[in-house]
């Protein structure tokens, strides 16, 4: 502290970032005038620490995000290649290739995903791409 | 096949999705809409496309399925009576 008040700090409001799971860090709000912060003051204080807790908590999340975006981005391209093929194959439009997945993915109870990866595979195995075509 | 404003959103509430994650799916089958505008699909604000329709429809389908129901989300193309109902059991709307 001795530092603190050789830098010209007078006070210091510190107020906790709470989540579900414990601390993840702290607001410091620092003023160069002595008891500086009143009760009116620590308690804007704890409610920007509140929105501040719950930001910090989304950034954690939003990693997890990352992971499922990439997922989904990849899921995009499978369809999107299976369409493609389609559409040169069964001479379809955009359209009806995803049209055609989906009654594929239905009669087969299977994720349209899923329907879409196993087109593709048949492809490499120069197999038919309609529905129920390998039993 | 036409269907009241309010169906799709119906079904995401039955199928226990929010928003978001509706909106996830339906960019992982290739949607091209923003959050926002698949919030006034659900919503009535906006009609969607056909196609639009139909990925919502397949996400909310698949999500369905994977709590063990068969595939209650009309698609453009299918005939009536080729989907079960959804909707609440006790409404009495009406």
């Amino acid at each position: 502290m001795p530092r603190a008040i050789e830098g010209g700090i007078g006070s210091i409001l510190s107020s906790p970032l709470l989540a579900d799971t414990g601390s993840v860090g702290a607001l410091n709000i620092y003023s160069n005038t002595e008891r500086a912060f009143g009760p009116q003051q620590q308690e804007v204080a704890a409610l920007i620490a509140t929105e501040a807790s719950n930001l910090v908590v989304q950034a954690r999340s939003d990693v997890g995000a990352d992971t499922r975006l990439q997922g989904a981005l990849e899921g995009r391209e499978v369809i999107a290649q299976a369409q493609g093929v389609l559409m040169v194959v069964e001479g379809l439009s955009g359209v009806g290739a995803f049209a055609h997945l989906r009654r594929g993915s239905r009669e087969e109870d299977v994720p349209l995903r899923q329907y879409a990866e196993a087109i593709l595979a048949r492809i490499g195995r120069d197999e038919p791409t309609g529905p129920a075509s390998g039993g | 096949m036409a269907e009241p404003a309010g169906f799709l959103e119906q079904g995401r509430v039955d199928c226990g999705l929010s928003q978001a994650e509706l909106w996830f799916r339906y960019f992982e089958l290739g949607g091209m809409g923003t959050v926002m505008e698949v919030e006034a699909y659900l919503f009535g604000a906006l009609k969607p496309t056909d196609h639009d329709h139909d990925l919502l429809a397949v996400a909310l389908n698949e999500r369905f399925f994977e709590l063990g129901h068969d595939y209650p989300i009309a698609y453009t193309d299918d005939q009536p009576g080729q989907t079960e109902e959804i909707g609440q059991t006790e409404d009495t709307d009406g």
